[in-house]
């Protein structure tokens, strides 16, 4: 009944569908390096075009991947006019008091904002054409040499893959518990502020208490069907990088490198 | 008491961008005193036949009256409505949250304008007609109930507010057989004291047994309605789509096999019994 939320996973058979996870979680890390180490106006404009060639490629409506975005406007402006009135710049248009509105400052807080937007995009095209499983054992992939330290990357790639794939369900049992309690009499919509927090108690409490059944009997279930801790489990299938993929990495890497190595 | 329901529609947008319709031109109406099964397979929206009828839902076209008065109006008093309708949902025990039974109980009736007395009277007999010695329980932590307890309290709590409508998704999945009578003959005496009641249930005994009119959904539309037991007689006869089937009518074909029985008057195991005393007395189909 619940629309899926923002960043859920799309079916397709789209050029980034068809990546591999693991190369589209460093194309993700290398694009973002890209976004926070752009140079210039024309880095960002160069990171846009990436991004633009990125949702073409994605076959996703426009509007979902950019959806994130439209939750966080508000907090997009509120970081713009932060920077832009109280950055301590040279160049002062108008001062009044503690406020004085700068071009350093206005330009900083298209920077903050932009890389804000441009990351939201990233990794909402990540996660809208990867399977939520399929990210968490490309994690558990690429962390896999830090086992070699004693880090427990298969035990933490099965507690994210876990986590990520009850997220759906949990905010399906939220919308239930919310609409039964409503039924009882429960303001969610109330606009006074202290009846507001209150009347999320009947709401949180159910919640806590399903996740934590729910994990019991998962726990119990996997238990049963045979697995153990600190057991390096076989993977069904191997599937090497192809073509596309480091392909797609080198594109990746020489974009990150660009804005790093050329000069404002 | 009364419900209209007009050409009730509701469909959302899934994110694939595909527009589901879960409920297409649904109409009935429903008198004081009703006692309604709502059956169907799964997802031919029942559920969301009883949120729109709950006001939990908007519908996106159709109207639903209650007493006369659209719930989906402007300026409808919603108060009024979670005071008139009740829904228990599937699984009401996962809804428990308050530190007591009497807390949790009495949570319907915090915005219902009644006095401190009032309430614990009414906390004190929504419990004991779950069968729970209000002095004993209410203190107690509604988490550390057993199952079958903690369901009857969170019924308890939707009948505290001793709603004109009563409406159940699913509330005997999961109880033990007496657990299951105990509750469906409290639902009868509810219906006898005035209550609409609306049953949604996969248990086609139940329906059979309790329920005077029924709904048959299947994808969205209602494709039949009516007596309780001529919708089964029907149902019983259809050759494509839903085919809900009792029991007792599934031994009747078995039987009519033999000679015995005629499985098109049979409904309920009460029918069974008639038609078998009927042929072994001789005064059968011979």
């Amino acid at each position: 009944m619940r629309t899926l939320p923002t960043g859920q996973y799309l079916p397709g058979h789209s050029f980034l569908h068809r990546l591999d996870a693991r190369a589209k979680l460093l194309c993700l890390f290398l694009l973002m390096a890209a976004v926070i180490g752009a140079p210039s106006l024309w880095g960002y404009a160069l990171v846009l075009a990436v991004v633009a060639l990125l949702i073409l490629l994605s076959g996703l409506p426009l509007r979902s991947a950019v959806a994130p975005v439209r939750g966080v406007y508000l907090f997009l402006l509120v970081i713009w006019l932060m920077n832009a009135l109280f950055f301590d710049g040279e160049d002062v248009l108008f001062s009044w008091g503690i406020i004085q509105l700068t071009r350093g400052g206005m330009e900083q807080g298209f920077r903050v904002a932009a890389n804000v937007v441009l990351v939201l995009i990233l990794g909402n095209l990540l996660t809208m054409t990867t399977l939520p499983t399929q990210v968490a054992a490309a994690l558990a992939s690429l962390t896999k040499p830090l086992a070699r330290v004693g880090v427990p990357t298969e035990e933490v790639g099965m507690i994210i893959s876990v986590a990520i794939q009850f997220i759906p369900t949990l905010l399906e049992e939220a919308e239930l518990i919310k609409m039964a309690q409503t039924a009882r009499g429960a303001r969610f919509e109330s606009k006074k502020l202290v009846e507001r927090a209150t009347s999320l108690l009947p709401l949180v409490v159910p919640i806590f208490v399903s996740a934590f059944r729910r994990a019991e009997e998962l726990a119990l279930a996997m238990e049963a069907r045979g697995y153990r801790y600190a057991r390096n489990r076989t993977k069904r299938q191997a599937n090497p990088l192809a073509l596309a993929d480091y392909l797609a990495l080198a594109v990746c890497a020489l974009i990150c490198l660009a804005q790093f190595f050329v000069r404002r | 008491m009364s419900i209209k329901v007009e050409n009730l529609s509701f469909s959302y947008l899934q994110s694939t961008g595909e527009r589901v319709e879960a409920l297409t031109n649904v109409s009935f109406s429903l008198e004081a005193g009703a006692f309604v099964g709502v059956m169907g397979p799964v997802g031919s929206g029942k559920t969301t036949l009883i949120q729109l009828l709950a006001g939990l839902r908007v519908p996106t076209s159709g109207r639903i009256y209650i007493n006369g008065a659209d719930i989906n109006g402007r300026g409808y008093d919603r108060n009024r409505l979670r005071q008139t309708v009740g829904i228990v949902f599937q699984e009401p025990e996962h809804q428990l949250f308050a530190p007591t039974v009497e807390k949790d109980v009495a949570f319907g009736l915090k915005y219902s304008g009644l006095d401190p007395q009032e309430v614990t009277a009414r906390v004190r007999w929504a419990l004991a007609t779950m069968g729970f010695d209000y002095d004993k329980i209410r203190h107690q932590s509604p988490l550390a109930l057993s199952g079958g307890e903690k369901r009857r309290v969170a019924i308890a709590g939707v009948i505290v507010t001793k709603p004109q409508v009563l409406i159940l998704d699913e509330p005997i999945a999961g109880l033990d057989p007496s657990g299951r009578d105990n509750f469906l003959r409290f639902l009868t005496q509810m219906n006898q004291a005035g209550t609409i009641i609306i049953l949604v249930s996969h248990n086609m005994e139940a329906l059979a047994d309790y329920t005077r009119h029924l709904l048959v959904l299947e994808r969205g539309r209602l494709v039949d309605s009516g007596p309780t037991r001529e919708v089964f007689i029907r149902l019983k006869q259809r050759t494509t789509g839903f085919h809900g089937e009792t029991g007792a009518q599934r031994i009747a074909t078995r039987l009519a096999g033999c000679g015995l029985a005629h499985p098109a008057a049979v409904v309920t195991y009460a029918d069974l019994l008639s038609a078998l005393k009927q042929e072994l007395t001789g005064g059968g189909r011979g």
